[in-house]
């Protein structure tokens, strides 16, 4: 990895938690999906370096609770189904991988709570939190729909060179 | 229609299945709420000032609306409802870690206070903690 992709994959995690701070007034709408699947597309696998420093940053802010072991492994989920689909282009198909990623965030989540309270405590997480998973599947829809194709274009003119 | 309008319509229908299942789940599976008058205890241990325990009469279904009504709590809405930065006119100084959480009976709850339904006799037990 250049120089150059050490701080743009940096600056790309930054950017990732400023976005989220910046919109965490507004309850389950933020762009921090859509700014992952845009670095897969651009950076490939090396996008994980990204979510690091955006997982990092979060709990450096507010604290390394319980919610940071699911941090260490949700959104690498996001990550290895966005390298699947990395060829894709069409808008569409975007928006579904960050639906189907916002509906499954809380499902995710739970996923240590079967370990620390059994699997009831793990469903009960899981079955609250679906308000929060809907609203977060259709936000990450309709702004990855948006804003997946325009910003796919301003990186390609800001990056001429493709990644390696 | 080319290959990938057709994979991008079978994911979206695929996502709309999973939401019906979603709210179907939601439905049948998260806990019943109690409707009309109950009665209900909050002790509230405070770290400066003496601690209280109030007993509150309400309607509420959920425990934000009976808090609410003794004008008990102030907060900001979050991802997982609202965020208690002030109870009983004590306020949690983020600076040094501190927030607002709280039991049922001495249990752990995880859902937060616009979740939680409230049946007649319940008790909470909320307490200012420091340290993330």
């Amino acid at each position: 990895m250049s120089l150059r992709e050490l701080i743009e994959l940096a600056l790309m995690g930054a950017f990732m938690f400023g976005t989220q701070v910046a919109m965490s007034s507004i309850p389950n709408v933020n762009v921090v999906s859509v700014l992952i699947i845009l670095t897969v597309m651009i950076y490939g696998v090396k996008a994980f370096y990204a979510v690091a420093v955006f997982v990092l940053l979060e709990g450096l802010i507010y604290g390394f609770g319980l919610w940071f072991i699911n941090y260490l492994y949700v959104w690498d989920v996001l990550v290895l189904a966005a390298l699947i689909f990395r060829k894709n282009e069409s808008s569409l198909i975007w928006a579904a991988i960050a639906g189907l990623f916002g509906l499954s965030f809380g499902l995710l989540c739970s996923l240590p709570y079967i370990f620390i309270g059994g699997l009831p405590m793990a469903l009960s997480y899981w079955v609250s939190g679906i308000p929060f998973d809907l609203a977060h599947c259709a936000s990450n829809f309709i702004l990855t729909l948006l804003l997946i194709g325009p910003l796919r274009k301003l990186m390609q003119k800001l990056r001429p060179r493709p990644a390696t | 229609m080319n290959k990938s309008t057709k994979t991008g319509l079978a994911l979206v229908a695929v996502l709309i299945v999973l939401v019906v299942g979603a709210l179907l789940a939601y439905h049948f599976l998260s806990p019943g709420t109690t409707v009309g008058a109950k009665t209900i205890t909050v002790t509230i241990d405070h770290m400066v000032g003496d601690d209280k325990t109030i007993e509150i009469k309400t309607d509420a279904e959920f425990l934000r609306g009976a808090l609410e009504q003794e004008k008990l709590i102030e907060g900001e809405n979050s991802q997982y409802g609202l965020f208690i930065t002030l109870m009983d006119g004590e306020k949690a100084d983020e600076s040094k870690q501190q927030w607002w959480g709280f039991t049922k009976s001495g249990e752990y709850v995880d859902t937060g206070i616009d979740q939680t339904p409230i049946a007649d006799g319940d008790s909470f037990e909320f307490k200012l903690n420091e340290g993330y």
